[in-house]
């Protein structure tokens, strides 16, 4: 019995592995190539570099402007998140703690919106946006991403505020605090794990998103980063090692985030399927 | 209140005022949402149905055609290659979407020696950019890319072929690259789906000398059978409808429409060609399908969960 034990935990542990290698093989892939010369490349396609060179990262800096990229990136995934916080915190408050009459009915009409596929808003957006003029200005994406990603955020702050006690609730009022008295004193110092959870999925979201900052930010010193390693440099570049310096130096923010939150990160993204 | 003593009635009506003040102001705080979510996208949708009825290039005036949008769609030979090409991705993606993360997560909910590592492995795609992604499995499966490489180390020159170039080998290639990228997401979900089930069934199935195959079909799919229902409608909402920076970055849909799908065409025809009416026309068929997959999968998977 043991020995069994034994040799279906090792069958297991050797199909885990694989799969493993399988997915780390992409981005081993990419940090190895990045540090390459062009020729190296082709002739030592698998292996280590032979000498760790930095001269990809250099003419990938020298040659886009990246840190105008980087900057774009980072207005346009933080700014919403604020807004969204701020925004969705109140209303998941409001419908958590103190409902009215239809309040049911609105936050699921609310969460509905989470279903909407980005694509089919594309042309409405960017027609409106147009007419405001805001195209190529990042006050329209901010504008987009922070409704975009609403019904996620108010169904999240929701959930939260319902899992705080009624009582702290009623002894503040019992203090004479007012509704926004109690939401601002206590209802934001106790979701601030959710904002935590919110912040690390949004940020990924802003910033990996592709479809719309490549539509409404098109001239090159709004650009974002994802947008400019795909168009720029992903579909013109022959260079195999600069391409992929630019890959990583887009995946390399978003992995600082993936270690560091990591617990928020999984909390968040199992939020909305299982319940309690 | 004639005599200066308040009677139930006024009680009543100055109570009921004062509850319709405080439910007003209460709905006041939750307007800045609706705000949003109105302007930027509950008005495009209704936006794109009104479109859909038009004949509409951007520039000049719209003009009111009826279904003729609908007509021309559902007449046209490309618009069924692309429907294909969607139906082909789903049957693909379906089931390598849903049951990589499920065997995954079964084993590693079983305990394996560092699975907290693994875990953290396998999340580790979803959260580079599907952009990066796609760039990356295009020079993969580039001609001169490393898969090929691979090939000819191995001997199996024969394999080598540009993978990206026509429609019946890059759609796989696609779908590959969505099930790299989401599969640590899935898995996720489907252990916290499991670490809801209480460990006494799994006990007292050891007890009956259940055997591990019987032990995963009899107890632990029945058990999240809720949770299964979610990423299959979540991987069918992904698969038919967000998958444009995968094509977009891999092969741009082409050769001609070989593998692009409805929202690749809703792109180039509203983005590129400038056909309003019928870049909206497709938008109000992709919604409607979105929403009858959905239905569908829901209709489908009622009531298997033992839970109710």
């Amino acid at each position: 019995m043991r020995l069994k034990e034994k040799i279906s935990g090792t069958i297991k542990f050797l199909l885990l592995s694989c799969i493993a290698i399988i997915t780390i093989f992409p981005l081993y892939f990419t940090v190895v190539s990045a540090f390459k010369e062009e020729n190296e490349y082709f002739i030592n396609m698998f292996g280590l570099p032979n000498a760790w060179s930095i001269e990809n990262f250099v003419h990938f800096f020298e040659q886009y402007s990246v840190f105008s990229m980087l900057k774009n990136s980072i207005v346009v995934s933080l700014v919403p998140l604020v807004v969204m916080i701020l925004l969705s915190s109140l209303t998941g408050f409001v419908f958590a703690k103190y409902p009215f009459r239809g309040s049911e009915r609105l936050l699921n009409f609310i969460i509905a919106f989470m279903m909407v596929p980005p694509m089919v808003l594309l042309i409405p957006v960017f027609l409106m946006m147009a007419k405001m003029g805001l195209v190529n200005n990042t006050i329209s994406l901010i504008l987009f991403y922070t409704a975009f990603y609403m019904p996620f955020s108010v169904y999240l702050m929701t959930a939260n505020f319902k899992n705080i006690p009624d009582e702290c609730i009623e002894s503040a009022k019992l203090d004479g605090a007012g509704m926004l008295r109690i939401y601002w004193s206590i209802g934001i110092p106790l979701c601030k794990p959710t904002i935590m959870t919110l912040f690390t999925l949004s940020f990924l979201w802003c910033w990996n998103e592709f479809l719309y900052s490549m539509m409404l930010l098109q001239r090159p010193d709004v650009r974002t980063l994802t947008v400019g390693v795909a168009t720029v440099i992903g579909k013109n570049q022959t260079d195999m090692p600069l391409l992929y310096a630019g890959l990583l130096v887009n995946i390399v923010p978003v992995l600082i985030l993936f270690i560091v939150c990591q617990k928020y990160l999984q909390k968040g993204l199992t939020a909305g399927a299982v319940k309690g | 209140m004639l005599n200066g003593k308040l009677e139930t009635e006024d009680y009543q009506r100055i109570q009921s005022r004062h509850l319709k003040r405080e439910g007003i102001k209460r709905f006041s705080l939750t307007v800045p949402v609706l705000v949003f979510l109105i302007v930027f996208m509950g008005y495009p949708i209704v936006y794109s149905f009104f479109t859909s009825l038009m004949k509409y290039d951007g520039i000049n005036p719209a003009e009111w055609v009826g279904l003729q949008n609908y007509i021309e769609a559902f007449t046209s030979e490309e618009f069924f290659t692309v429907f294909g090409n969607n139906i082909y991705m789903l049957l693909l993606g379906i089931p390598l979407a849903t049951f990589v993360p499920l065997f995954i997560a079964i084993i590693l909910f079983d305990g394996v020696w560092l699975g907290k590592f693994f875990k953290v492995v396998f999340l580790l795609p979803s959260v580079v950019s599907v952009v990066v992604v796609g760039i990356l499995f295009r020079m993969f499966f580039s001609y001169n890319g490393p898969i090929n490489a691979l090939f000819d180390v191995i001997g199996l020159d024969g394999f080598r072929i540009d993978w990206l170039a026509t429609g019946t080998t890059s759609i796989p290639i696609i779908v590959l690259a969505m099930v790299w990228s989401g599969f640590g997401v899935n898995m996720l979900i489907f252990l916290a789906g499991m670490s809801t089930i209480p460990a006494d069934i799994y006990e007292s199935a050891k007890l009956d000398g259940v055997g591990w195959i019987r032990r995963v079909f009899c107890i632990t799919i029945p058990m999240i059978w809720d949770v299964l229902e979610f990423v299959v409608v979540m991987n069918i909402v992904t698969l038919f409808s967000s998958m444009f920076s995968f094509i977009y970055t891999m092969t741009d849909g082409g050769p001609g429409y070989e593998s692009s799908v409805l929202e690749y065409m809703l792109y180039v025809k509203g983005m590129r060609l400038n056909d309003i009416g019928f870049a909206c026309c497709i938008a109000v068929i992709l919604f409607v399908m979105v929403f009858l997959l959905s239905r569908l999968t829901r209709y489908i998977f009622r009531r298997k969960d033992v839970r109710k």
